[in-house]
């Protein structure tokens, strides 16, 4: 789903899931860069150089954190439009979500 | 002391290089005989000066010693850090080229993919040789430019890619270095090398000791755009830090990731990417 500039620091990526509160508000880091090419995404931060490839999944989710939702509403929402996955949504979204607030694509609003 | 002076240019970027002395003069026949000469109307970078035991920067020791191989690799460095620096229109990327009937395929990695063994295992076979470090890339047109240096093959590539490579006698076309050499594509290629040429297909390679077969998989244009921004030199100078120039490329042309143990079964995996 990620992948970063420092390959030291992707070898981690997927290995670690941070907690994630289901109340809390995610949001992107300011000064983040996207680009959005057939659903997918490219979020790039000048500042700390941090390159993140967001699958169609990912990007879905990141797209969602407008700091407005919390983590319950998100999954909720994608498994209203989805209900096939709803079963999985919330894992998915709680580790996509840690995973970019580990790397600094996303903060808590 | 008769000091003569070269002027290249890559990518928009003119550097002068100055030396005397018959070591520095063989020294630069072999780095930049088949680099682009300058423009007189280009503005120079800056001017590095080589003599037979020190390499200078606008008059500043860069180092100093009699070890052609540590003097080479330092002047190679110094030029790979000006051109990418100075370059403020287009991608300066990380990587290797090759080209076939005027497609090419470009080669982008970290260092130690395996990248210059690729190229030069190319070269060999019939593509031909456009760079195997700096290739600039024009967003607007997906036209790919390399540095023509000659190819800096590590200790370690050296292994790999000896049985394919014969040593000259002279040093006109190998140096060793202490990184492993410096290697003249004339040495092993068949064919001229090709300045510019169309991108077909950018191919991700990584080397791979002992794996039998080979791998190759396309990859999503964010993919291969996330991928390849890692490899942008000349990001800081560029409009979103380059990520629109990569993205309008990878929109256009296809990317690849390939694993690779052996050369085997690797040629007809490559040749449909530039047909």
């Amino acid at each position: 789903v990620l992948t970063v500039r420092q390959q030291r620091v992707a070898s981690h990526v997927g290995r670690l899931t941070l907690h994630v509160d289901s109340r809390a508000r995610p949001r992107p880091r300011p000064g983040y860069a996207l680009e959005e090419l057939d659903g997918e995404l490219v979020v790039y931060h000048p500042a700390t150089e941090a390159i993140f490839f967001c699958n169609a999944t990912a990007a879905l989710i990141f797209r969602m954190c407008d700091g407005a939702r919390d983590v319950a509403q998100i999954s909720a929402e994608l498994a209203a439009h989805y209900p096939d996955a709803a079963q999985r949504i919330a894992a998915d979204v709680e580790s996509t979500l840690s995973r970019l607030i580990e790397h600094g694509a996303l903060e808590w609003s | 002391v008769v000091v003569t002076r070269v002027e290249v240019a890559f990518a928009g970027t003119k550097l002068a290089v100055e030396y005397a002395g018959l070591v520095a003069e063989r020294l630069v026949t072999l780095l930049l005989s088949r680099v682009e000469r300058a423009p007189a109307e280009l503005a120079t970078k800056v001017t590095l000066t080589l003599t037979d035991d020190a390499l200078l920067e606008d008059g500043v020791h860069v180092v100093r010693g009699a070890d052609l191989g540590l003097l080479a690799e330092h002047l190679q460095e110094r030029i790979a850090y000006h051109f990418a620096d100075g370059c403020h229109e287009g991608l300066v990327v990380h990587a290797g080229a090759v080209a076939k009937d005027g497609r090419a395929l470009l080669l982008p990695a970290q260092s130690g993919s395996g990248k210059s063994t690729l190229t030069t295992w190319l070269s060999t076979r019939g593509y031909q040789h456009m760079g195997d470090e700096l290739v600039h890339v024009s967003a607007r047109d997906s036209v790919l430019q390399g540095w023509m240096r000659p190819l800096g093959i590590k200790h370690g590539s050296l292994e790999v890619i000896a049985p394919h490579l014969s040593r000259p006698s002279s040093s006109d076309t190998w140096l060793d270095t202490p990184m492993g050499a410096i290697v003249s594509p004339a040495l092993f290629s068949p064919v001229p090398s090709a300045q510019s040429a169309l991108a077909a297909a950018i191919v991700f390679p990584r080397f791979e000791r002992g794996r039998p077969e080979v791998s190759m998989r396309a990859l999503s244009p964010a993919d291969v755009s996330a991928r390849l921004l890692q490899c942008v030199l000349n990001a800081r100078h560029l409009p979103a830090h380059g990520l629109t120039d990569v993205a309008a490329l990878c929109r256009r042309v296809p990317g690849h990731e390939l694993v690779y143990g052996s050369f085997e079964t690797l040629e007809g995996r490559l040749a449909g990417l530039v047909t």
